[in-house]
């Protein structure tokens, strides 16, 4: 028997050994170690019903690289790149979304701008319940997440808004510069060109036509009004090229607008939801990664249990010391004999106890 | 001093005296009721049956077959002792296997071990499944209160015997069965009980009574517990030590084993083991390992 004991000891592995030993730990209490499993799932079930409802709003962009007036103007250069747009613009609008300008200019787009100055609610708080992802090569789902439906309608509004915003200020930003040179331009020529003119009235007022048709003017008069309508000439020629300077800027902003419009066009506007977006699936998702944690942290109490308990559990557990075991008995109820109701029945009965001496 | 002696028939006629049947009559009378239905005597020195399952059953489930009873012990019509068929089977296999010496302790790392158990199991089977005297002996000065009280039902202690307050005739206590007797350590205060282990006293009381027995029991205090141990130890020819389950640690268990080197080692008993885990999850593999 010891020999075929010891063989079946040797091919017990030391993980089987271990494996068994956490199966008689863990079933001889198992209340004490699913108590923090199903703790843990408790508090879950309580977090999950305890959060508000919230509402989700979203709103859908076309966007492309290209457009019919930029293939007709060549207002931007069509560069390869191994991301879709979509992707590229939800990177950079949910990048926007992490600085504190845009998140200020989203949450004042939505009222939730404080008259005063700051916002009445937590930037942090719009981060993370505003954000982009792409939905397709060419689409662009805005979404935003508010415990009341308007505010969420108007969070998505406002941030599709401020991104349109954003990019329409970057990108016409030269033109903007052009416009506003020209128009400072534009002052001192016009003045120019009224002195100029002022200048020629002034001296033909001085130095009225002779009276008779057939006379000329002197010869010096000649050569004055000349050179002055020269300058008026001259001025009036630089104002009308900076005129032309403007519109031409003018002109540029609004094709960088319209085709800024035509790739990033909404075609679906954000709503108002009418449902709460927690509902039995988000309450059963909750309940089971708490369920799960709560898991974890049962089979790590077991393992623990396990390294930490020294105690003898089986006849391998004997002859790992060097211990010879001859018996194993297992429990049985009716072992124990009541002593002090046996020495009761002794008294009742009167034995003669021998005394001392 | 009465000298006990080693003949069985004196032995007998001793044990007549108390009440007890005498042990010439053991083949032909029948046995007493609270044995009516013990199993078959297995033939000593028989191989050992498969091991039984740890739940306590005894392998009682089975339909059709006669439930076996447990072996009580009793003591003046007093029941002092009660060994369930699910232990005395597992007990079975231990005196089925190496020849026992004619003294042997039985103890433990630590109080609440069930040495006493064992050891009153151990006694009651040899003197049942083998037919032959004993006696089994308390050298426990230390038990808890229950266990002390029992010391009313006998007429003379050892403490009396070696205070010389009474002669040790009357030592050995028959009980209701037959072959086997009782001697109980009695009352011995504090200060005088490190004293006893090596009083010769003592050792004339152990070999009066191995002359008259064929078996002598002997039931040690923990080894951790009481140095007493060590010492009553040399008294018999060899130990076992019982270890219950989830109660004594491995370091324990190697410092009982360390200690007690006066005497060999005659093996380890695994005591009142029990697994909660359900029976499908255990394989064939895990049973061993589960200590099955």
């Amino acid at each position: 028997m010891e020999s075929t004991r010891d063989a079946v000891a040797s091919y017990v592995s030391g993980a089987q050994r271990f494996f068994a030993r956490a199966m008689r730990i863990f079933f001889g209490k198992p209340v004490r170690f699913l108590l923090p499993a199903v703790l843990i799932a408790a508090y879950g079930v309580y977090y999950a019903s305890s959060q508000p409802d919230e509402y989700q709003s979203s709103g859908v962009l076309s966007v492309s690289s290209d457009t019919f007036l930029a293939s007709l103007t060549q207002v931007r250069d069509t560069q390869t790149n191994f991301q879709s747009v979509s992707s590229t613009i939800a990177k950079q609008f949910n990048d926007l979304m992490q600085t504190d300008g845009f998140a200020e200019s989203v949450a004042e787009g939505a009222g939730l701008a404080d008259p005063n100055g700051g916002s009445l609610v937590d930037l942090n708080q719009i981060r993370t319940h505003v954000f982009a992802l792409a939905a397709g090569d060419s689409l662009l789902r805005v979404t935003a997440t508010a415990s009341d439906p308007e505010e969420a309608r108007l969070l998505a509004t406002s941030a599709i808004a401020s991104y349109k915003n954003f990019v329409i200020s970057s990108e016409v930003a030269g033109s903007d510069v052009a416009e506003q040179f020209s128009d400072d331009l534009l002052t001192g020529y016009k003045a120019d060109v009224d002195a100029a003119s002022q200048a020629l009235q002034n001296y033909l007022n001085l130095h009225p036509p002779p009276a008779d048709e057939n006379d000329d003017r002197d010869l010096s008069e000649q050569f004055e009004i000349t050179r002055l309508n020269d300058a008026l000439t001259r001025a009036q020629d630089r104002f009308d090229g900076a005129v032309n300077d403007r519109e031409q800027a003018r002109l540029a902003t609004l094709q960088s607008s319209a085709d800024i419009g035509q790739r990033l066009r909404v075609l679906d506007e954000p709503g108002i939801p009418l449902l709460p977006l927690a509902g039995l699936k988000s309450l059963a998702t909750t309940v089971i990664l708490f369920g799960i944690l709560g898991l974890i942290v049962s089979i790590g109490a077991i393992a623990l249990a396990c390294v930490l308990d020294r105690s003898i559990h089986t006849a391998t557990d004997l002859e790992r010391i060097g211990a010879n075991v001859r018996a194993v008995v297992p429990h049985a109820k009716g072992v124990k004999v009541e002593g002090a109701r046996a020495a009761q029945t002794a008294k009742s009965r009167q034995v003669p106890v021998r005394s001392a001496g | 001093m009465a000298r006990f002696s080693r003949d069985s028939k004196t032995a007998s006629t001793a044990l007549a005296s108390h009440g007890a049947p005498s042990v010439d009559t053991l083949s032909s009378a029948p046995p007493p009721p609270s044995m009516a239905a013990l199993e078959p005597r297995p033939t000593k020195g028989s191989g050992p049956p498969p091991t039984p399952p740890a739940d306590g059953s005894g392998g009682g489930r089975r339909s059709g077959r006669p439930r076996p009873e447990a072996i009580e012990i009793k003591v003046r019509d007093v029941l002092v002792h009660r060994t369930p068929p699910s232990v005395a089977r597992s007990l079975r296999y231990l005196l089925a296997g190496e020849e026992l010496p004619p003294r042997f302790a039985v103890a433990s790392s630590i109080h609440g071990e069930g040495s006493t158990t064992i050891s009153r199991s151990l006694a009651a089977l040899i003197a049942y499944d083998w037919r032959e005297s004993v006696c089994w002996v308390d050298l426990n000065w230390w038990k808890v209160n229950p266990l002390r009280q029992e010391s009313a039902l006998f007429d003379t202690t050892i403490a009396d015997v070696v205070e010389r307050r009474a002669p040790s005739v009357a030592l050995a206590m028959p009980t209701s069965i037959p072959g086997l007797s009782m001697v109980t350590a009695g009352e011995v205060p504090l200060a005088t009980r490190g004293r006893l282990p090596k009083s010769d006293e003592l050792a004339d009381v152990l070999d009066e009574l191995s002359r008259s027995f064929d078996h002598i029991v002997l039931d040690l205090p923990p080894v951790l517990a009481s140095s007493d141990a060590v010492s009553l130890s040399a008294f018999g020819a060899g130990y076992f030590l019982v270890v219950r389950q989830k109660t004594t640690s491995s370091v324990q268990v190697r410092a009982a084993l360390q200690t007690l080197t006066a005497v060999p080692c005659l093996g380890t008993i695994l005591n009142d083991t029990r697994s909660n885990v359900p029976r499908w999850l255990r394989t064939s593999n895990e049973v061993w390992a589960l200590g099955t």
